[in-house]
């Protein structure tokens, strides 16, 4: 039997905090991120979760985000 | 803004009005990051009460890694983070005191501290930020630079051999010595939950990335991603500390021992008992 997991619907940036350094962009193992032509407060470009689809729920973005700027958003796959 | 870093936060911050004041992609949020983390898992756990928490600090990036966090906060001089440190535990032994430092605040100007709380072993938890120079003031040479490395103050490569605290730490009989990369995080935290469960004096100590000073002058990238990978690529897990060519990670120490505090308790009420007998 298997287990319904709870799937990623949403990595939500934060359009305040985030100040551009990209290591969610460059450390994603599937490569979900892709920086887009937004720009943040700060002044950066913003980091944009085009390819959600790819995404395997590790949290290493959010984990590795210095200034907590990412969330992951779940829910229980429909 | 992340949730759960938010319950851990004071008041702006946990607003979303306020950023953190580190350039972007500087390893001390990362790592501040971790340590709420394992805060709030071994609250979880039910193992650790965070209303008895103190943090010191000291001069320097490092010490403005704690500033966001809702906890009793002290600033102390410039190296000198430890002595504050020894002080609240002696006077509050049941506080968990935990002490946030860079590698030139502790081993350059703080280095004389340091050798003396390790031999006394205070109980105190001391997080290591090694970023390999003195990231605030502009990229000076610091006592953990590489050797040949170049920086602001050594423009044709560092004629000095670095210093490696962990092994300085193991060879004074610390009870916890660790060293971890921010690129680890699993260890880190579980390093950081080891770390505060821990009775006597630990360290652990944590290889950062500064990517404006360190990226550009000492390893020539200037990506904070590409400064993890090169993190990853000179460490290897050893039980032995090394800071040479080859970083050693991993634990290097973990055992108990009588510690700095419950000697000087025990001594203050025996000798109140004989003062007391004595009147």
């Amino acid at each position: 039997m298997v287990r319904a997991k709870a799937r990623v619907v949403k990595i939500d940036v934060d359009k305040y905090l985030c100040k551009g350094c990209y290591i969610c962009v460059d450390k994603c193992p599937t490569k979900v991120f892709e920086v887009s032509n937004v720009i943040g407060d700060y002044g950066a470009f913003l980091p944009e979760a085009r390819h959600i689809e790819k995404c395997i729920d590790c949290g290493i973005c959010e984990l590795y985000c210095p200034d907590y700027a990412i969330t992951i958003v779940r829910g229980d796959g429909e | 803004m992340n949730p759960l870093i938010q319950r851990y936060l004071r008041s702006e911050y946990a607003q979303g009005k306020r950023r953190t004041i580190f350039c972007p992609g500087c390893g001390n949020g990362i790592i501040l990051g971790y340590f709420v983390r394992a805060i709030d898992e071994l609250k979880r756990e039910g193992k650790f009460d965070d209303s008895r928490l103190y943090i010191v600090t000291g001069i320097g990036c490092s010490g403005n890694t704690p500033i966001p966090l809702k906890y009793n906060i002290v600033r102390a001089l410039h190296g000198r983070a430890l002595s504050v440190a020894t002080g609240i535990k002696l006077v509050r032994p049941d506080a968990e005191v935990v002490v946030f430092a860079g590698d030139g605040d502790l081993l350059s100007i703080g280095g004389n501290h340091f050798i003396h709380t390790i031999r006394r072993n205070v109980g105190v938890k001391v997080i290591l930020i090694n970023n390999m120079l003195y990231g605030m003031t502009g990229g000076q040479v610091a006592p953990t630079t590489p050797i040949n490395a170049i920086t602001h103050t050594t423009p044709y490569g560092n004629p000095e051999p670095p210093l490696d605290a962990c092994k300085l730490a193991v060879s004074l009989g610390a009870t916890y010595v660790a060293r971890w990369t921010v690129a680890l995080a699993r260890q880190c935290i579980q390093s950081i939950k080891e770390l505060l469960l821990h009775k006597g004096f630990g360290l652990l100590e944590c290889l950062s990335q500064c990517p404006v000073y360190q990226g550009r002058y000492v390893i020539g990238v200037d990506r904070p991603s590409k400064i993890m990978d090169y993190y990853l690529r000179i460490t290897e897990i050893s039980s032995e500390p090394r800071y040479g060519e080859k970083i050693t990670i991993g634990k290097f120490a973990d055992y108990e021992k009588p510690t700095y505090e419950e000697i000087v308790w025990s001594m203050i009420s025996k000798v109140g008992r004989v003062m007391h007998g004595e009147g």
